[in-house]
């Protein structure tokens, strides 16, 4: 298992090559835009020096990063990680979450069917294993205020539309 | 001053005044809550005033600013985790005092600390607002442009962490707003093809995807941690006379720090925090107590985070720029409600400009009141379990996204940044200059594109203008500033703040 020290500097390098690309990437593209006309700075100027200046740091980062530099202080949390991160729970909620939209923006399901189903999972989700079921009224009354109080709310009294 | 009379005047009218008290208790509530944040709960309510009143719309966000700065003590003290980033040093010396049994004098001392800050720093505010939007209706393209560069350069050079990610983190954020048609030719650029994005990407998504869930993200992954949690007594929680007057220096000193550095385009009351801490330790004369509970850092860091708040404010109406991440979020209120940003909103809405400082000090004093009173109950909610607060924060923010442009694009974009908002906290790149940069490119490139046509081409005034200047050099003496202060420092050991990780 790589020390902390290690993942970050491995972060540092994977990020610092994906800035390279993406600034030349539109460093490249701004050469197929118009030159300027009756202006002496075209649209072109701007995309193109910032994908430099992204090109150029990201390098530094690079550098610093495969010398194994002291890593500056990096924003840190203020408190000490105790508990082992759940990022199976993270990517759960990220695929729940792209599902329910794409379940709206299909038009399999409107705003309230999928808001009062999304809201149970989730909640269930986060709840340690051993409470859920005791969980599971709650969860069901929240998940059926949310989707169909939401849309009431919003609808009927702010006025603002809602997905399908 | 008879602008600003009638200002207060008409928010003491009954429905303005309970925006403006709605959003203070909405405010401590959400800062109180680890996780949440006061960016998070004004950009998720940002949608919600598309149909008030521009006035009433933006003294309910004001007011959220003010509240969720303070509230963010409550937890800082009772749980060890800032509600607010602001409140990151306030954990330092607040969580100690309150584990040797003194959690409500903690308390005390912050409230009154921010109350005290918030009031000195309204002073400014109302002082300097109106003149120096006077002066800056007669600012041209290139200062502006150079103030938009200070900016930028100061966001990068304080942003947590080292300043090479803080100025990539800039930059990522004035690419992302660079997608779109370009603003004086109509020539589009970086869209990929994709014709939704022809106009660009809007605002909230951007800001709902980097700051709230991102962060959301953030949580699911931490939801396992252990919190210790304290009881809030609200025994001597009243700062005596005698405390006031003990911290009188520091109170000033503080507020004029936090006062400041708000000011500062693009900084905010993290920085003013963290400025304001390590000074009032410089100066003390036992500053071994730091750390400990010592209640002259709880003093420090509460009062220049909430003097930041009004500072933020001052480039804000009167320049259009935002002086810190949350005021990102009230220009584009601002915007929403078709006011112009900047000198002219004094001239052409004033009563939103005046509406906005007037609103600031409704806002403290209720902010004093409202905490002092319930602060034990608000300190309950911090139990709130995260299986229920995410769900409804990411439903929320999917109806904002929406909201905007009636478009699913939007919400798909929102997701989009969300994901770019995670994977740049796990690199360590703070989301702040992203956001500031997404903000502020625009400006930038509009009135520099706007001085060369005026100037034929001609790059020199910016140098050769005083007010443009002063700003350059400003802006190359913060890019230099570490390298200048390693060079100064050399063979020296510089004093540094207390790592609580380590605790």
């Amino acid at each position: 298992m790589p020390t902390p020290r290690k993942q970050r500097r491995h972060a540092d390098i994977v990020a610092a090559l994906l800035l390279i690309a993406l600034g030349a990437l539109v460093a490249w593209s701004s050469y197929s835009l118009p030159p300027p006309m009756l202006e002496p700075v075209g649209p072109a100027v701007f995309p193109r020096w910032t994908g430099l200046a992204l090109m150029v740091l990201a390098a530094l980062l690079l550098v610093g990063a495969l010398r194994g530099l002291p890593a500056a202080q990096d924003a840190a949390a203020v408190v000490p990680v105790k508990a082992a991160p759940r990022n199976d729970l993270a990517l759960a909620t990220v695929v729940l979450t792209f599902a329910y939209v794409a379940a709206m923006e299909l038009e399999w399901l409107g705003f309230r069917t999928a808001t009062t189903g999304y809201v149970f999972i989730v909640m269930l989700l986060l709840t340690p294993t051993g409470q859920r079921l005791r969980q599971v009224p709650v969860a069901t009354g929240t998940a059926l205020l949310l989707g169909l109080g939401l849309h009431y709310l919003f609808t009927r009294f702010f006025y603002i539309d809602l997905p399908t | 001053m008879e602008p600003l009379l009638s200002s207060f005047v008409s928010l003491f009218a009954p429905v303005p005044f309970a925006f403006i008290f709605l959003g203070v208790f909405v405010g401590v509530v959400v800062g109180a809550i680890p996780g949440l944040s006061g960016a998070m709960v004004i950009a998720l309510t940002l949608p919600l005033t598309f149909h008030m009143d521009s006035t009433n719309a933006l003294v309910l966000l004001v007011a959220m600013y003010v509240g969720a700065t303070s509230g963010g003590l409550i937890s800082a003290t009772l749980m060890r985790m800032p509600g607010t980033p602001a409140a990151l040093m306030t954990v330092l010396d607040g969580f100690p005092m309150a584990k040797q049994g003194q959690p409500g004098r903690a308390l005390g001392f912050g409230i009154m600390a921010s109350f005290i800050g918030g009031l000195v720093s309204w002073v400014f505010l109302a002082g300097l607002a109106p003149p120096l939007a006077e002066i800056a209706v007669r600012f041209g393209p290139y200062e502006i442009f150079s103030i938009t560069l200070v900016a930028l350069m100061l966001i990068s050079a304080v942003s947590e962490g080292s300043m090479l990610k803080g100025l990539l983190s800039g930059l990522l954020g004035v690419l992302v707003s660079m997608v779109g048609s370009d603003p004086a030719s109509g020539a589009v650029r970086l869209t990929m093809g994709i014709a939704d994005l022809d106009g660009g990407f809007r605002l909230l998504p951007v800001i709902l995807g980097m700051l709230v869930l991102g962060q959301v993200v953030k949580d699911v992954v931490d939801i396992d941690q252990p919190i210790e949690r304290l009881s809030a007594s609200t025994r001597s929680m009243f700062m005596k006379f005698v405390d006031l007057r003990r911290q009188a220096v520091n109170l000033v000193r503080s507020s004029l720090i936090g006062t400041w550095i708000g000011i500062l385009p693009g900084i905010g009351g993290t920085t003013a925090a963290i400025a304001s801490y390590t000074t009032a330790r410089s100066f003390s004369r036992h500053p071994e107590k730091f750390g400990k509970g010592c209640e002259d850092g709880i003093v420090a860091a509460e009062t220049a985070n909430n003097a930041a708040v009004n500072g933020a404010l001052v480039p804000l109406i009167t320049l259009g720029i935002p002086g810190s991440v949350i005021d990102v979020i009230l220009l584009g209120a601002l915007v929403i409600h078709d006011l112009t940003p900047g000198p002219l909103l004094f001239r052409d809405s004033p009563e939103s400009a005046y509406g906005i400082i007037a609103a600031a000090l409704i806002a403290n004093v209720l902010m004093l009141l409202i905490m002092l009173v319930a602060t034990p109950w608000f300190a309950r909610l911090m139990y709130v379990s995260r299986a229920w607060l995410m769900p409804p924060i990411i439903v929320f923010c999917i109806i904002g996204a929406f909201s905007e442009g009636n478009r699913m694009f939007d919400v798909w974009v929102m997701l989009g940044f969300g994901v770019l908002g995670y994977a740049m906290m796990r690199a360590r790149m703070s989301v702040g200059p992203f956001i500031i940069g997404y903000i502020l490119a625009p400006i930038a490139e509009v009135q520099l594109r706007s001085g060369l046509m005026i100037y034929d081409g001609s790059f020199l005034p910016l140098l050769t203008r005083p007010v443009s200047l002063g700003f350059l050099l400003f802006a190359v003496i913060t890019a230099f500033w570490p390298l200048l202060r390693r060079l100064f420092e050399r063979g020296q050991t510089a004093p540094s703040i207390p790592d609580s990780s380590a605790e």
